[in-house]
């Protein structure tokens, strides 16, 4: 059973919220089943809620960016959600370039005409 | 006679003359009393009189003890706390340090004036109770020196927190628009609290655009430039879009010798082109009115 819930919100996304059980060190095997479902729904935008994760470390990240290659690669873009302000704080000393993926606050928050 | 048995006996004697001289003292205090303070108008004679004899009763109560010198006892902690109070009541009529240390040297001055007059006590008696005496005065000099110096770190630790709240004037200057002036140096723990502000306030505000302007910033060097990018980084994983604004000629030039690249920033030249530039990305428009 994947441990995270996958709930297509309007046309053409997707939310993502990840269940405590989700283990990002075993992350490979959960990408197929994302790919499937952003492919099932013909998905544009996938949301991927953050509210509850309280740390992103290397490996969280590592992950993170795993699902954002696999968005790419079927055309729909990857949009973190809900980052709480001490993990924002603390990712930024992570990142070694620009923030690679839109973030956003709420859902309807995201601009589809801003890159 | 024991060490001990002689200390207590000093501690006797020095009793015995306050009792008997208590009456004198006062006198003294009366009549000299206004001269202690620079400023005359700091303590009135009634106040200073009153103060004396509390100090004299508690010294007459550590006296009793057995080791009047021991500064964990209850009876020297009472003389103490009485000694921080009167610090606090004359630091907020403008006095300074100097002033009660001024004031606890004139009480051991009249207490020696009252011992000179009486002729009849013997060497060793008169050396053992100036000794004591002057253990326990500079005690509560120390006490003193202790109490300014608690208070100054108070008042200190209070400024820089004032400072902080002046240095971070985030605000929000439309629905979901959040402005932050930077000013003087961006170093690494005002990045901190900064950082740590205008998060928590993007999160509470649900803001979706920041104008962060570095107008007053006077010198940038590698590690500012990097305290910034990291910063619009932290509100792009917020959800918002950052734009910089105000970088100076120099400060432009500087970026550039430096090699850093602003090229994931959004920035404008001025505050106001950075608000219209916020306000383009929220879809508001801004007219003056005139149909």
């Amino acid at each position: 059973m994947l441990p995270m819930h996958l709930t297509p919100i309007g046309s053409g996304a997707i939310l993502v919220e990840p269940a405590d059980a989700l283990d990002p060190a075993a992350s490979e095997q959960y990408l197929v089943t994302l790919a499937a479902a952003i492919q099932r729904h013909g998905a544009h935008t996938l949301f991927y809620d953050l509210r509850h994760v309280p740390v992103i470390d290397e490996v969280y990240y590592g992950w993170l960016m795993a699902v954002h290659r696999v968005c790419s690669v079927l055309g729909a873009e990857f949009v973190p959600l809900h980052i709480r302000p001490a993990v924002a704080f603390a990712l930024t000393h992570q990142l070694t370039g620009p923030v690679p993926f839109r973030c956003v606050a709420e859902v309807e928050y995201l601009d589809p005409k801003r890159p | 006679m024991t060490p001990a048995q002689a200390e207590i006996s000093i501690n006797q004697f020095l009793i015995e003359q306050i009792k008997l001289k208590i009456g004198g003292m006062s006198d003294v205090v009366e009549r000299r009393g206004h001269t202690i303070f620079v400023d005359t108008n700091l303590m009135s004679k009634d106040e200073i009189t009153d103060m004396t004899l509390e100090f004299l009763e508690l010294l007459v109560t550590l006296l009793q003890q057995d080791h009047p010198t021991d500064r964990s006892s209850p009876e020297f902690k009472a003389l103490a706390q009485f000694i921080t109070s009167v610090a606090g009541q004359i630091r907020v009529r403008g006095a300074h340090m100097e002033e009660l240390v001024r004031y606890i040297m004139f009480i051991q001055r009249i207490f020696l004036e009252a011992l000179e007059e009486d002729k009849g006590v013997s060497f060793s008696r008169a050396r053992g109770a100036l000794l004591l005496l002057a253990s326990i005065f500079n005690e509560t000099m120390l006490e003193v020196f202790h109490s300014y110096l608690k208070e100054n770190e108070r008042t200190i630790t209070a400024q820089q927190e004032e400072l902080k709240q002046i240095s971070t004037p985030i605000t929000s200057i439309w629905d979901g628009v959040l402005t932050l002036p930077i000013i003087g140096t961006l170093d690494s723990s005002r990045t901190m609290v900064v950082m740590e502000r205008l998060l928590t306030r993007i999160e509470a505000d649900r803001a979706r655009a920041v104008v962060m302007d570095v107008t007053g910033v006077m010198t940038v060097d590698s590690q500012v430039s990097h305290h910034l990018i990291q910063m619009t980084r932290a509100i792009r994983l917020m959800g918002a879009q950052a734009i910089l604004t105000g970088i100076r000629p120099d400060i432009a030039r500087a970026l550039t010798s430096l090699n850093i690249d602003l090229g994931d920033v959004t920035t404008r030249a001025t505050l106001s082109d950075g608000l219209k530039e916020a306000f383009r990305l929220l879809n508001i428009h801004v007219s003056d009115g005139v149909a």
